[in-house]
């Protein structure tokens, strides 16, 4: 049973590193991101606002930033791979960012049934995290755990 | 090194805090190079590492722990979005893999690198060696390992980090829907054992517990050994052993003050009179390497096991909202002799839509089916097929997986589908990239699962073990059943790398119990002369 109170309450890694910087670091890998996130979180109504899409870009930048070179190089690797391979797949000649949406939508099906849906997942698997984590996004698919989305409210909590 | 300024300890600008214990690496002024002087330094502050610690300062030696990672207070960590705790806590944010050779799945393994270790990001599962796990190991000739000597330090841990049973009614709804199935095929859930005190269930374990109710060992180990007069240093990497003949005395490496994140910056030395490895399964070998330790018996960096792990989600015609409860509340040992675990978890939203196959409306309409998900895991007693690469100064990994477990993995998905229909599942997503759910029991029968390529299965591991494992020779093995390397006098490790087979269970207990235990032998074993 720890009877000591925590390392050192008033230390820890200072506030002003865990904030996000006013540009972008990679903003032609997050373009990329955002025109598969654009079509992937697109609705029958349309696609998602966008501002949480480039809360969405900010956030992928700085996670990016973060995890070190060897998880940077993977995902960069496979969202330029994917980049790559998608309108090849598709049978198109321009860019996914360049394609109408329903367009990118059917071009990203046709990846993820194929050989390298594997690509598609790794980079879906990170804009899906970080967008369910948006308190609006999450509000509209049910999800109301709270500490695992608003970080105020965790916050609140943890203190508690 | 050369030019390498002599500064102790305190001479180093602190964290903003001030006190005393902790020196944050990445605040050290970039100019000046650490040399400090102890007589244990021990490199890692995760589950092991902090065991050994406490136990060591416990006993009066002067103990240095070196961490590369940051420290993040729990109510830093505990205020994080799951993003956030993978971008600051864990190693490579989440996104290592190991790279299937031949039919094999590749595996995402996850780590932490912080001050506290993998223990910080846990679901707080505990489990005791099972038996069958000793047995084999006597046969390997470690018989010094009985329940009945291991018992004093299961008990030592199970104190420390309050290691209890998960009340029936802290299951989640997910979890309740996957045990009525369970039921049905007559076999039942047993209550976990988790190192909790106070927990309210809000499941989020696994990146990080807000309220301090999971005792990961940043708050049952370190504390206590920092009081004691332990000191840390975090964000700061050992890149070396520093040796003097046949014998280990002290390491060297880089702190991160390099100016930007996780950039080396200036240089440490730490002298001391003995050296304690507990940086991790994945790590511990490319420290070692660069010695040239591990060519005696070339087992170095082999024989890892991963506890290949796969998640299954299946849709029900109402809302379980499966994230209220406690993570991980219950599992089955029903499918042991097919060497199978089942445990129940639950992941955040974003992880379980990503996994579903669809974009744009296909993908939003299956995200907005989330409340009515339920998850369940199942996790493989694997063969060591597992092996650690360097190159350039990184480490990357392949695994093999043996012919029997690429069955068992199939016989994984099988069951748990089985049962998830036994429980009235309206929809069951195989853990298989870009597959459609399944409707029915006839719908899984028409799927032929043993001709699917293994690279199409979901797989995921937290639980790298064995790559420095310990064994009664040095032909074989790379330290011996007391954690000293047969090849270098005054270095021990102690991480998972020295389990010398896959448990089949989660590993934390078992690794803190084994470090405790060498931390023990440690604590008698008089110190050398500096
Ligand atoms: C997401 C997740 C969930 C898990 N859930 C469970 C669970 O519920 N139950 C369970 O039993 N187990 C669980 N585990 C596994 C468990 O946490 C680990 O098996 C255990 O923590 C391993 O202990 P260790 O001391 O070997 O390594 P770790 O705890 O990983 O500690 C190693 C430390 O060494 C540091 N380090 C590495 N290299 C260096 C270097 N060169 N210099 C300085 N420092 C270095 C690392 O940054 C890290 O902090 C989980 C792991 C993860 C990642
Ligand atoms: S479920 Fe319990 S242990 Fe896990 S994060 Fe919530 S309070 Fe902490």
């Amino acid at each position: 049973m720890p009877t000591s109170p925590p390392i050192d309450p008033s230390s820890g890694v200072p506030a002003s590193e865990l904030t996000l910087p006013p540009r972008l670091h990679r903003p032609r890998a997050v373009a990329r991101a955002l025109a598969v996130a654009e079509c992937l979180f697109m609705s029958e109504a349309g696609p998602p606002p966008a501002e949480r899409l480039t809360w969405l870009g900010r956030e992928l930048d700085d996670f990016l930033e973060r995890s070190g070179p060897d998880g940077r190089t993977g995902y960069l690797a496979a969202l330029f791979a994917l980049s790559l391979l998608a309108p090849l797949v598709g049978g198109q000649p321009r860019s996914l960012a360049a394609m109408p949406l329903e367009v990118r939508a059917q071009v990203l099906s046709r990846v993820e049934q194929g050989f390298a849906s594997g690509l598609l997942l790794a980079v879906k698997a990170m804009l899906c995290i970080i967008y369910y984590e948006e308190a609006g996004a999450a509000q509209e698919i049910g999800f109301d755990g709270r500490c695992l989305v608003d970080s105020q409210a965790a916050s609140e909590r943890g203190q508690a | 090194m050369s030019g390498l300024k002599s500064v102790p300890l305190s001479g180093a600008r602190r964290s903003d805090g001030g006190g005393d214990a902790i020196t944050q690496g990445r605040l050290v002024d970039r100019e000046v190079d650490l040399e400090l002087d102890c007589d244990v330094v021990v490199v890692g502050s995760g589950a092991s590492g902090a065991a050994v610690a406490h136990e060591l300062t416990a006993a009066g030696q002067r103990v240095i722990v070196l961490e590369e990672g940051g420290y993040f207070r729990p109510e830093q960590y505990g205020a994080m979005r799951p993003s956030e705790t993978l971008r600051h806590l864990f190693r490579d944010g989440g996104l290592t893999f190991v790279l299937g050779v031949g039919d094999s799945p590749m595996v995402n393994m996850t780590m932490g690198r912080c001050v506290g270790g993998s223990s910080v990001l846990t679901g707080g599962v505990c489990f005791r060696i099972p038996g069958s796990i000793l047995a084999g190991w006597h046969a390997m000739g470690l018989t010094m390992f009985t329940e009945e000597a291991l018992e004093p330090a299961y008990q030592a841990v199970e104190r420390a980090t309050h290691i209890e049973e998960v009340p029936i009614q802290m299951r989640s709804q997910s979890t309740l829907a996957f045990e009525r199935g369970a039921r049905r095929l007559g076999y039942e859930l047993k209550p976990m054992r988790r190192n909790t005190l106070g927990c309210d269930g809000c499941g989020r374990c696994n990146f990080g517990c807000p309220h301090q109710a999971k005792l990961s060992v940043d708050i049952a180990y370190l504390p206590g050994a920092l009081a004691g007069g332990a000191r840390l240093v975090s964000d700061c990497r050992v890149d070396t052993i520093l040796t003097h003949g046949e014998r280990a005395v002290g390491v060297t490496g880089r702190l991160y003050n390099g100016g930007g994140l996780r950039k080396p910056g200036s240089h440490f030395r730490v002298r001391a009179r003995r050296v304690v490895m507990a940086a991790g399964a994945y790590n511990t070998p490319g420290v070692l390497r660069r010695l040239g330790i591990g060519r005696q018996s070339g087992q170095l960096g082999r024989n890892m096991t991963v506890h290949p792990a796969f998640r299954m989600m299946a849709r029900f015609d109402r809302e379980l909202n499966g994230w209220k409860g406690a993570l991980q509340s219950a599992f089955s040992d029903a499918y042991e002799h097919e060497r199978i675990t089942l445990t129940a978890l639950y992941v955040p939203p974003g992880v379980l839509a990503a996994t579903m196959k669809g974009i744009g409306p296909e993908h939003v309409e299956k995200a907005r089916g989330v409340p009515r998900l339920s998850i369940f895991g199942g996790m493989l007693h694997d063969d060591p097929g597992g092996q650690l690469h360097h190159l350039l100064g990184r480490t990357f990994s392949t695994y093999r997986m043996s012919a029997r477990d690429r069955e068992a993995m199939v016989r994984i998905t099988e069951v748990m589908a089985e049962t998830y229909f036994a429980a009235g599942a309206e929809q069951v997503y195989l853990p298989i990239l870009g597959m459609d759910p399944v409707r029915s029991m006839d719908d899984l029968r028409r799927i032929d699962l043993r001709r699917i390529p293994a690279k199409r299965f979901e797989c995921s591991s937290q639980h790298p073990l064995g790559t420095t494992r310990m064994g009664v020779s040095p032909a074989h093995s790379v330290i011996d059943p007391n954690g000293a390397c047969w090849e270098l006098e005054e270095l021990f490790v102690v991480d998972g790398g020295i389990v010398p087979s896959s448990l089949g269970v989660n590993p934390q207990q078992a690794i803190m119990t084994l470090a405790t235990r060498i931390a023990w032998h440690l604590r008698e074993r008089p110190l050398p002369k500096s």
